[in-house]
């Protein structure tokens, strides 16, 4: 059962605003994943959600360390695996215990490098480049504790330029 | 002998003292296994039972297979001891540990839940007081299970699961020609304490820098192999 959901930000700002109305929704144990090209606003994302998770310090890609961890209301494992070649690698980095906890809130960008690591229920986040500023974000979830979230999102009708 | 037992494959992490024959003093770590809490409670076991360092003869640890982080925190503790007080290290096979000396005959499944619904199943058969391991510790669904016991058909095989999980019972009920023992904590760790010391008795050490935890993946990495699993090196150990 998935439930999706389609939103375009104008700009940054709204980027930011919608992670943060995610990061005030999703609950410990959650698993987000999002993929995008670079620029596309992965990152912009995930300080929203920080932001709703009341975390102070600025996030940034963590492309050289891999793993970040953050605490807030909750705490928060940012993923970014744009320099893994293998999906084999984060096996070395103890992924399991992140992906099967049930304290804090996962992140991960460039997901689809371990598409076959993934829980099996997730949230899915695409993000894709409409112009300079304005952003297409699709999300989809994958299990029921996530279409939850999606519905909340639908109702609040944030953003939606056209529901799926 | 006193031997120092450590297994922080599951949730819960246990720190022992005893030796083949009992077990001396205990200790329950609850969820939360660290580094950090290991050491003091380590400390105060000791304390409790008046025991020095100095009175350790060697150090037995529980290689997996289990959690990835938790392996490497029990492993690093036991390694450090064993390095700095000079003593010993023995890694021991945790699915192993549990077949070894269980006083029965037939086909064993040792069962431990995994993540994501998944478990770690190692295969064995018990024949006039010897062990012999059929297969590796693998990651298999529920579906997994079924289909690999498929191959031992019609004798019945006989599930080995720590009481700590015997909600799985429900599950395993279902599947047919199939009956459980449930081990609980007591048998655990004289399990790991004997078999450790048998390997004492037959010099089979480990080596601190290569240790390795056995840790079974999804996608079939073997990140280290410990010691080579205790059954495949020798058969015919006394049966418990």
């Amino acid at each position: 059962m998935a439930t999706a959901l389609s939103i375009v930000t104008q700009n940054y700002e709204e980027t930011q605003k919608l992670g943060e109305e995610l990061g005030r929704r999703l609950p410990p144990g959650s698993v987000v994943a999002l993929t995008g090209q670079l620029g596309s606003g992965k990152t912009t994302l995930v300080q929203g959600i920080g932001k709703g998770l009341g975390i102070r310090p600025l996030i940034k890609s963590p492309s050289f360390v891999i793993i970040h961890e953050y605490s807030g209301s909750v705490p928060l494992y940012h993923f970014d695996l744009y320099r893994i070649a293998h999906q084999e690698e984060i096996v070395f980095l103890g992924y399991e215990d992140y992906f099967y906890q049930k304290k804090g809130i996962v992140v991960i960008e460039w997901a689809e490098k371990i598409k076959d690591l993934l829980p099996a229920e997730y949230l899915r986040i695409e993000l894709e480049i409409v112009d300079l500023s304005k952003r297409k974000i699709g999300l989809r979830a994958y299990g029921s504790f996530y279409g939850k979230v999606i519905e909340e999102m639908r109702k609040r009708g944030l953003f939606c330029s056209f529901l799926v | 002998m006193l031997l120092l037992g450590i297994d922080t494959s599951a949730k819960k992490g246990i720190l022992c003292l005893g030796n083949r024959e009992k077990i001396l003093a205990r200790k329950t770590i609850s969820a939360g296994l660290s580094s950090g809490e290991l050491i003091p409670a380590l400390d105060t076991l000791m304390k409790k039972k008046k025991i020095r360092k100095e009175d350790l003869e060697a150090v037995v640890v529980s290689l997996g297979p289990g959690s990835f982080t938790g392996l490497r925190v029990g492993l690093s503790l036991a390694k450090s001891l064993a390095f700095v007080l000079k003593i010993p290290l023995v890694g021991v096979a945790t699915l192993d540990s549990w077949v070894f000396f269980l006083p029965r005959e037939g086909i064993f499944c040792a069962l431990r839940r995994a993540y994501g619904g998944k478990f770690y199943a190692g295969f064995y058969e018990k024949d006039q007081g010897k062990t012999a391991k059929i297969d590796e510790s693998r990651f298999l669904s529920f579906n997994g299970i079924k289909g690999s016991l498929e191959r031992f058909f019609p004798q019945k095989v006989t599930f080995l699961i720590p009481t700590e999980e015997r909600e799985l019972t429900t599950e395993l009920k279902k599947i047919k020609n199939t009956s459980f023992l449930l081990l609980d904590k007591i048998f655990l760790i004289k399990a790991l304490l004997r078999l450790g010391a048998e390997r004492l008795k037959t010099g089979k050490i480990d080596n601190v820098s290569s240790l390795s935890p056995l840790y079974v993946s999804p996608l079939e990495v073997r990140i280290g192999r410990g010691n080579k699993d205790s059954l495949n090196e020798e058969r015919g150990y006394p049966g418990g």
